[in-house]
């Protein structure tokens, strides 16, 4: 348990080279041994610790996609780290940053931040019964199995699997609970899917990140696009800052076109060559 | 009364329905009927959704009946308004959690709500800073006299806060904005 603790603790450093699969079985054996005895204080620590293992490897798959511009695999990876934070919480101190929870956390959020996806497809279902994943039993509403959603059994957390139920629909969202339901495009002609979104603001940070485990700040703000930029907008065409109001009446008269800026701190130091500018639409 | 900003909505009216209203729907059983009698806080279904012919409830609802039961005070008899064959769930998947629709006694509100409040916090743990709830809630007065229904949609750390003094007034009293100067009829 101690050795497993201390891998887990040393993510920053051995991220790249440990062998997660090796840890888990680890984690999965002991575990087995734990509850065999009916220890479940251990088997529940123990679960954590998977939890752990889980959301640091998570997130450094995350951020080896984005640095593949594989981005809609990393944004899925995220999801993953997001959720099986909110898991996690309930049974341990994510604030300590003893395994970088915290560093992880914040970092997922700012990432996803920088994405482009505004809009997701939201699933309606009708659940007519479901099952408790600890003992197997039909949930039922005034004889409960005892065991509650999202506590750990026998190092296991408890969920409801969901037997019966029903497809009403899909809506489209904002704010999703399942945020791997990106809408992409197809392709008219060949049927394949494209991939229309513009992943400028995460693959500028990306870019200029050499580990996962390197800190940096966010903050969105708004900032004067020179107009150059936009030759291509008529002066009585609406203004590109998005204020609804035409172009001659608007930015045309300022220094620039105001529009969403994206202020990315990095806390290591960058070579001169990356600290720029980019502009995006 | 109605407020609304672009967090959510605040909707205050009078009600016609009452806790015998509703155990005595047609879905209730004699043996649900029973048991429901005694209480003072029901956890009650949404009928009609689209073209769903039985009453739902949202997604979630069976941990937060766990959760009231386990919680409850002797003042506080929550049950739920269904029978037990027949209780379905919708996930509607947004990330605005809808916890429900209850209708209590007006001396059983402001615990009720209280109590909601804490599986709110419960549910939600840190998501709570940001996380937008939907609740319903009817509040019948003594001797069934008449019955208000408030329903709050909008950051869930200020339900409790924004609800609470509605308890204490009239229904017919106009009341604050969601949030100062915010409010739009």
């Amino acid at each position: 348990m101690e050795q497993i603790k201390k891998l887990l603790s040393e993510v920053i450093s051995n991220n790249d080279s440990r062998d997660a699969e090796k840890i888990l079985r680890s984690i999965e054996s002991l575990k087995q041994d734990a509850v065999n005895i009916g220890d479940q204080v251990l088997a529940k620590e123990l679960w954590c610790s998977g939890q752990i293992l889980l959301i640091q490897e998570k997130f450094v798959e995350a951020f080896k996609h984005l640095k593949k511009m594989e981005f809609y695999k990393g944004w899925c990876c995220f999801e993953r780290v997001e959720l099986e934070l909110h898991f996690l919480e309930p049974h341990f101190n994510t604030e300590d940053d003893t395994y970088m929870l915290a560093f992880i956390k914040k970092h997922t959020e700012q990432f996803q931040s920088l994405f482009p996806y505004k809009i997701f497809m939201s699933s309606e279902i009708l659940e007519k019964a479901k099952e408790c994943n600890i003992c197997n039993q039909r949930v039922s509403i005034r004889k409960p199995c005892g065991h509650k959603v999202g506590d750990i059994y026998n190092g296991e957390m408890c969920i409801r699997v969901v037997t019966d139920c029903e497809f009403l629909g899909v809506a489209m969202v904002e704010n999703p609970v399942n945020r791997y339901s990106v809408p992409f495009i197809k392709d008219p002609v060949t049927g394949e899917t494209v991939d229309q979104y513009n992943y400028t603001a995460v693959s500028y940070a990306s870019v200029r990140l050499a580990s996962p485990f390197h800190g940096w700040d966010v903050e969105w703000t708004k900032a004067w696009h020179p107009h150059s930029r936009y030759k291509h907008i008529g002066r009585n065409d609406k203004c590109p800052c998005e204020s609804e109001k035409k172009y001659k009446h608007c930015c045309m008269n300022e220094v620039g076109v105001l529009r969403p800026h994206c202020d990315i701190t990095f806390l290591e130091p960058l070579p001169m060559e990356l600290m720029t500018i980019e502009y995006t639409n | 009364m109605t407020k609304a900003d672009d967090r959510g909505f605040l909707i205050v009216e009078e009600a016609n329905e009452t806790i015998e209203t509703w155990i005595n729907k047609p879905f209730i059983s004699d043996e649900t009927r029973n048991q429901l009698i005694d209480s003072n806080f029901l956890i009650v279904p949404r009928e009609g959704f689209r073209d769903i012919e039985y009453p739902v409830f949202p997604v979630g609802t069976e941990e937060l009946f766990g959760y009231l039961r386990e919680n409850a005070t002797d003042a506080l008899v929550p049950d739920i308004c269904i029978d037990e064959q027949e209780y379905k769930e919708l996930a509607l998947h947004s990330d605005l959690y809808i916890i429900g629709s209850f209708i209590m006694e007006h001396l059983a509100a402001p615990l009720a709500v209280s109590l909601l409040d804490a599986y709110i916090k419960n549910k939600l743990g840190s998501k709570e800073e940001k996380a937008s709830v939907n609740v319903e809630i009817t509040v019948v007065q003594e001797g069934n006299k008449k019955a208000t229904r408030i329903h709050y949609q909008g950051p869930a750390k200020e339900f409790q806060r924004t609800v609470i003094p509605l308890l204490q007034e009239n229904q017919s009293s106009e009341v604050g904005p969601m949030e100062d100067g915010n409010g739009t009829d």
